[in-house]
Order: structure tokens, then sequence, then C-alpha cells
């Protein structure tokens, strides 16, 4: 039997070898220990451990190749040269199983060193995250006890609350702004304790929603009240507390006190209202200044323009003056030379009248304007019959066009066909004088042609007048100044048609007065039509105008006795020469009171009382001898000639009223209506 | 020279070995190591032997607690001469060579010592360094260790070779098999099979 010629020490180091193999470090060590150790088994004569399993070589003495296995793959081979095939026969299987343990002792080896390196691996990795969460721990408690120092030192308020709005925390700020301790809070319900009781319970319901998920507001301010009562304002930056399972727990808060800040704001803000009230109030005094300048700056231009018009029109009334007045003085000096040359006399009288005329009527203008200008113009509502107005200007301007040489231009004036048409309510006076300057006006400044007037009468109830002349027009750039004051000075420098200038601006003041209003219409080279309204308003009854009749009155006064109060002696001595002829018996009188005597204690029929005397005026005395002679007839006369001394005169009790210069015509028709 | 041979304990298990065993531990664990160790030592001192210790391992700290679990004390016995703590190196290297020679006498001495001391005998444990191969006179280890065993028959010495597996060649793991008839085996002594007579290992090395 072959197993009897097995010597157990063999098979002893077979297992020996097998229990030190899993000492060895390595293959390499494994395999010498191996190669080495086999050779103790009889008839082997060496032993090589090959990598590759090399094919046996039938060339070469007694030789076997031993694979060893690792699971299904081949490690490597253990090659065995036998010196003596019967001596290792008995061994070979033992050998094969000792191969086979090999391979499962590499194995496992294999798989000790692979669980090695795992189980280092873990190891490692235990360390290091032992290493990580003892520094996450150190972290965490050093964060942990910053955020206390935090929390505790900080001028900040703090406080969590669970899902319920119960206080889990609060920092000692907290409690010290608020004056609670900490046991009167802890657990105690954030919303009730500490908010306005009219705000609390929506507010608990809004934070019941945001921890059933709602959206957070995480910034907000509001109102909180301490344990006194006081009222705080606290900005909040909130966040949500969640557990590890991402459950909301509750919220954290962290506040500060703004309320000083609140209070300097609203401060600040109504400050900053005062200031914009101020500023808005300066803006708008500033605004007013500005307004005020530019009215300023205007009414400096305006003054200096007026000013320089008026330097104008006073250069221009000096000549305007100037010009009748060297006329009158030139031939009232020829009177005393040529006082037997009739015919000169006669001349002469003619052109001292004519000029004094024109005179007159440059002092009535610059009179009328004063007034227009001072708003001392008043109107008399009458009845006005303008056919009988149209007939009056015809007849004047018929002796006008003999004085101005124009006979040649043909005057046309018609009103209404319907006579109770053409009657209406206005101031009659201040209707002619406006009829008088435009038709002047067109006699001034036409050569060839003719003039009309007449009156329409519009929709609105307005009676619309015009004046239409074939002259020298009037170019489009000039007509709006042609109402201005003093406008002919500003546009003809060269006073080619003479004239005061303030015809046009007094009738434009007349029709304003009188409700009206003016305008034009005009052509150069074709002529120029000026149109101007008044309100129409019918005359309910009609009435005569009184009407100035030249007639023959010498001797027709006879018997009767006329006081003539006068304290200008050239004035007395001129009306007693119209008089002279009259028949009448003449009282003078040179002062108010004297006149008052003599009324009161002589039969006179009529007074003739001049309203400017050295003591009482001409009204005073009036009133004076209405009081002895109530029904005594005084006829005022002054030199005051605006159109409203008429009417004071009348208010008086004068039946009467005549303007200086005395017109001879014009006295002895009104003695004659008054004494006849 | 011999004591009164009586059985003695290597500390391991149960086991009782007449005195001059000459054991070899292949490990490649410390721990390994160390329990095998003080468990022999410890065994040693508690039978009245001298024990002496050639480790660069091992300090008085790592084997205080071992000895004292044991009722040992560490300070006590290093100071009455029962135990010896000694660096390999300074012990097996001593001028920068490997003497064996020096080494058998050393073993003589330290027995003969213990016995004038009146201790029942002496074992040693030393763990030898891979260092040996490139010291001079350090290819007559395995020599030195037949020797030991020729040694030990006369001076009853017992003797523990421990060499770390790690660190020495498999080759050479298989020659120090050679020259130790008993080995330490998952802590258990046993006979080695590998294991030549001193003589017969030193005339096939043709060592003298």
């Amino acid at each position: 039997m072959t197993d009897e010629k097995l010597n157990p020490k063999v098979l002893g180091q077979l297992l020996l070898m097998q229990s030190i193999l899993n000492n060895l470090p390595d293959n390499k060590s494994i395999f010498s220990f191996i190669c080495k150790g086999l050779i103790d088994i009889p008839g082997i004569e060496r032993v090589i451990y090959n990598e590759i399993v090399t094919p046996i070589d039938d060339s070469l003495p007694l030789s076997f190749s031993y694979p060893i296995y690792l699971g299904n793959s081949t490690f490597g081979e253990l090659f065995v040269s036998i010196s003596d095939y019967n001596l290792f026969k008995p061994y070979d299987d033992y050998l094969k199983n000792f191969v086979f343990m090999i391979g499962v002792i590499l194995e496992e080896r294999n798989q000790r060193q692979l669980n090695e390196q795992h189980k280092q691996l873990l190891e490692q990795r235990i360390v290091e995250r032992t290493q990580e969460l003892y520094l996450e721990k150190e972290n965490l408690a050093e964060s942990q006890r910053r955020f206390s120092d935090l929390m505790l030192n900080v001028k900040l308020l703090s406080v969590m609350l669970d899902v319920n709005g119960n206080i889990i925390f609060c920092n000692p700020h907290l409690l010290s702004l608020t004056l609670y301790s900490i046991d009167e809070i802890m657990g105690k319900n954030w919303f009730d304790l500490f908010l306005p009781k009219q705000i609390a319970e929506q507010v608990k319901k809004v934070f019941q929603g945001v921890m059933n998920g709602d959206d957070f507001t995480y910034n907000y301010e509001n109102e909180i009240l301490t344990k006194a009562g006081q009222s705080l304002i606290v900005s909040w930056n909130n966040t949500i507390l969640f557990d590890a399972n991402k459950k909301i727990i509750g919220t954290a808060s962290i506040g500060e006190n703004i309320t000083d800040r609140k209070l300097s704001e609203y401060q600040l803000k109504q400050k900053t209202e005062e200031i914009e009230a101020q500023n808005e109030e300066y803006q708008q005094i500033n605004d007013e200044l500005y307004q005020t300048n530019q009215e300023l700056s205007i009414a400096k231009e305006r003054a200096q323009e007026s000013d320089r018009l008026k330097t104008a029109f006073l250069q221009n009334m000096s000549h305007e003056i100037r010009t009748p007045m060297n006329a009158i003085m030139g031939f009232s000096e020829l009177l005393v030379h040529n006082y037997n040359n009739k015919p000169k006399l006669e001349n002469f009288s003619h052109i001292i009248n004519q000029r004094c005329n024109d005179l007159l009527v440059i002092i009535e203008d610059i009179l009328d304007i004063a007034k227009i200008e001072s708003g001392q113009l008043s109107v008399t509502i009458e009845n006005c019959n303008l056919n009988t107005l149209f007939s009056e200007l015809q007849l004047f301007f018929a002796e006008q066009q003999l004085k101005l040489q124009k006979q040649h231009i043909k005057l046309s004036l018609e009103a209404h066909s319907d006579p109770n048409i053409s009657i209406i309510l206005t101031d009659k006076v201040k209707l002619k004088q406006i009829f008088i300057n435009l038709i002047g006006n067109a006699f001034k400044f036409t050569d060839i042609g003719s003039i009309e007037g007449g009156c329409k009468f519009d929709d609105n109830n307005n009676v619309i007048f015009f004046v239409a002349d074939t002259g020298i027009g009037i170019p489009s750039d000039k007509q709006q100044f042609v109402f201005e004051r003093f406008a002919q000075v500003k546009q003809s420098p060269n006073r080619l048609y003479g004239g005061t200038g303030l015809g046009l601006s007094i009738v434009k003041g007349l029709v304003e007065l009188l409700g009206g209003r003016i305008w034009l219409e005009s052509e150069i080279g074709k002529g120029s039509t000026f149109y101007f309204s008044i309100p129409h308003k019918s005359s309910l009854t009609l009435g005569h105008e009184p009407v100035i009749i030249e007639e023959k009155i010498k001797n027709f006064l006879q018997n009767k006795t006329i006081l003539v109060v006068e304290d200008d002696s050239y004035n007395a001595a001129f009306i007693k020469e119209i008089l002279s002829e009259t028949g009448l018996n003449i009282l003078y009188a040179q002062y108010g009171n004297q006149a008052v005597q003599i009324a009161s204690t002589h039969p006179v029929d009529l007074v003739l009382m001049d309203i400017g005397l050295p003591d009482i005026t001409g009204y005073e005395a009036i009133r004076l001898i209405k009081q002895h002679k109530p029904q005594l007839k005084i006829i005022a006369q002054t030199a005051y000639a605006a159109s409203d001394d008429k009417q004071k005169a009348l208010e008086a009790g004068c039946i009467n009223y005549i303007s200086k210069p005395l017109k001879s015509k014009m006295l002895l028709s009104l003695l004659n209506k008054h004494l006849s | 020279m011999e004591n009164n041979n009586q059985k003695i304990s290597l500390g391991f298990t149960n086991q009782q070995f007449e005195p001059g065993v000459h054991i070899c531990q292949i490990f490649n664990d410390d721990d390994e190591r160390h329990g095998a160790l003080v468990n022999y030592i410890v065994s040693g001192l508690q039978t009245g032997e001298n024990a002496a210790c050639f480790s660069e391992k091992e300090t008085e700290t790592t084997l205080s607690e071992g000895f004292f679990k044991n009722g040992i004390t560490y300070k006590q016995v290093e100071k009455s001469g029962e135990f010896t703590l000694s660096k390999t190196a300074e012990v097996y290297f001593d001028g920068g060579t490997f003497d064996p020679e020096r080494m058998l006498n050393l073993l003589k001495e330290f027995y003969e010592n213990s016995i004038k001391e009146n201790r029942s005998g002496a074992r040693v444990i030393g763990e030898m360094l891979p260092e040996i191969v490139n010291i001079p006179g350090g290819s007559r280890l395995m020599e030195y260790e037949a020797k030991v065993s020729l040694l030990l028959r006369q001076y009853p010495i017992n003797a523990v070779c421990q060499y770390d597996a790690r660190l020495f060649d498999g080759s050479a793991i298989l020659d120090i098999l050679k020259v130790h008839p008993y080995m330490i085996v998952r802590g258990s002594v046993v006979h080695n099979p590998f294991f030549m007579q001193p003589e017969e290992y030193l005339a096939k090395n043709n060592c003298k």
C-alpha cells in the first residue's frame, strides 16, 4: 500500500504550512515559503511557482504542474520536479489537496484583505466622520454658545413660538423692554399677551394659517404692548422652524424696537410737510412776486410808454393850443390897429371866433378824457330820437363843412324808417358827442367822396351805429392802436392832419360808458367804417326834445329883471353886451352871499348864476336863494363844462344850464325860453 | 547543568513542558505577540523563574498592566532582578554585529545566575529584528538558533523566539521553522514537523 510509505511528519508539515501561510504578508513570501517547504516531501527535487501555467514538457525528467485555482480562475501553478517518483507518488494526492487549499487560503486571504481594506476604509471613514461629527458638535456647541451669548446680550428682541403661538423662548432684552419676568410669559400665547386686542385675533388667524403652510411674511412691523400698556413699534425678521422631518414646529423672530425711530420719522415727516407747505407758500409768494414783478415790469413799460405819450401829448397840446392862441392873440392885436376898417374887423373877429372855438374843442377833449379816466363821467338816460339827432348832426356839420371847406363831401345820416323804433333810451348828449367825433374825424381824413352814418338793430337788442367815409383809410397794423389815447400823436408824427389825438379814445370811453363797444373796418385808400353798439332800450314815453331855435329876441324881455352873478368883470361885461338889446333890467353880484342878498330883497325874474365864486359856491348860493324864493328861476353858467355839471346844477334847483364860453345865441334862446 | 527537572508552564495553555523548551512564534499581529509575551513572562515569574525580554516595542508601560492583572508589580520584579527588559538591538547587535557565541554565553550566564539566585529556572523571550539580514553575522542566525537548541539541553533555559511574518521572507520563515522544535500555533505550543535536530541542521548547513 502506498499509504504505508507515507511519513506523518510530511503530512504535518503540509498542515503547518497551511496554518503559517495566513501569517505571511504577500504572495512572494507565501510562495517562497511553500516552494522551500515542499522540498521536504520525499521524491521532490525542486518546486517553482509560476504565475502562468506552463504546458508539460515531455523532454524534461519527471515533473508535474499543480495549478492553483482561485474560484474559477487560475492563479498560477506550482511546478514540481521529481527526483524519485516512487517516493513522491504517495504524496501526490496530498500535494494536490495542499495546492487546492493554497487556492482556498489565497482566496480567503484576498477576501480577508478586501475585508480588511474595506474595514480600514470603514474605520478611516468612521474616524473621519467621527472627527467631522466632533467638529460639527464643537461647531454646533460653539454656535449655540455664540447664539446664546448673542441672544442674551444683543439689544434686539428675540422670541420663539410653538405652532400654537405660545412662547417657548425669549431673550432678556425682550423682557427688559416689555417689563415682564420670564415666568410671566413662558408658555403664554404671544398674541394674547403682547398684541393690542383689536388686532390679536386677526394676527392669530394669520399665524395659524402660516403654521398650516400658508405664505409667510418674513419681515414686517407691528405694535406690541408692554406690561404697563405702553405701545412699542417693532420691526420683525421672522423665520419658520422645522423639525428633522421638515414639519413646521413654530417660528423664530428677531425684532428691533423702532419706536423712537418711528417717532423721529413721524416728526421728520411732519416737519417735512411743514417745510413743503412753507415751500409751497414761498413758491406761491414767489409766483406772486414774479407775477407782481411782471405786472410791475409791464406797468413800468406802460408808465414809460405813457410818460412818452404824455410828453408827446403835452408837446402836441402845446402845439394845438398855441396854434389857435397865436391867431387869437395876433388878430386881437390887429383889431386895435384896424379899428376903422370894418371888413378887416369882421374878418379878424371871425378868425378869432373860429380859433376860440378850436381852442374850446381842445379843452373840452382834455376835460372829457380826464373825466373818463377818473370815472367821474355819469350817464343821463333820456329819450333820444335818432332822427332828430341825425338832423341836428346834419345841421351841425353843414356849418363845419363850410369852416373846413369840404362842402364837396356828401354827408348822409339816416336813422331807422320806423319812428317808434328810432327813439331809444340813452344819454343823448354823449351819443351826439360820439357822432360829432366820428364824423369830424371822417371829414378830417376824407378829401373826396362821401361820409355816411346810420344805425340798425341786431338780434341781441343792440343798436349798431356806423360812420363810414371814403378817406385815406387806416393801415391794418395801426388799427389796433387807433382807440388808444394820443394815438394820432403816435401814428402821425408829421402832424399832417393835426388834432389832439384824443378823439377816438374819448369815443371809445363814451361808448363803453353807454354799455357798448366800438370797432372798425378799414382799407388803405378806400376809407374806414367805424361801428359802435349800445344796448337798445325802447322809450316808453315819447318826449319832445328842446330845440334851440335861433330867433329874434330883441326887446322881447322888456320889464324883466335878471340877476347876473359873475365874479369875473370881463365876463360880466360880455354878458352885459349880449343882453344890451334885450330890454332886460340887469342886476349884478360879484359874490355868492351878495347874490343871495340881492335875490332876496329885489324883484328878480331869473338868476344867471356862476358856480365858481370867491366866497360860497354857486350851488350854496342857489340853495340859500331857494330858501327865500323857491320858485325863482335860476340858470347855472360855469366854466366847469363837463356834462355831469349840468346834472349837478339841475339837482341844485336850476331850471337849466349853460357852459362857458357863453354863446350869445344859446344864452338868448334860454332866456327867451324861461322869461317869455 | 540542570535544575530539578520539574515540568513548567509556558503560560499559553495548561500544557506542561520539560524545562529547556525552544519555541518560535510566527506572528502577524502585535496583540498576538504581546499577549503571548506577557503570558509567557508572567507564568515564569509566577513559578519562580527569572525572566528576560528583548524587545523594541515593549516598555514598562506596556507590560505593567499585564503584569498587574496577574498580581505582579513590574517595578518590584524589575528591582529584584527577576525581570529584565532590554532592547533587542542592544542585546543581539551589541557592537554592531551579531555574534551567536556571545549570545549563547549570555543565555548560559543568565541561566547560571538564575540558578545561583535560587530561582526555579530562567526564561527569555526575544523578538528578532528583520535588520539582522544586513548586520554583520546576521547570516548565522539559523546557526545560532540551532545552537540554542543544543545549549538548552545542558542549560534548560526556556526560550521563545518571536518573528514577525510580515517582516521576514517566506523562505526565511521556513528556515526558522527548521531550527525550533516547538512553535506556537493559534495560541498553542505544538511540535514543529519542520524541525531538524540541531546536529543534522548544522551538519547540513556546514556549520561548526
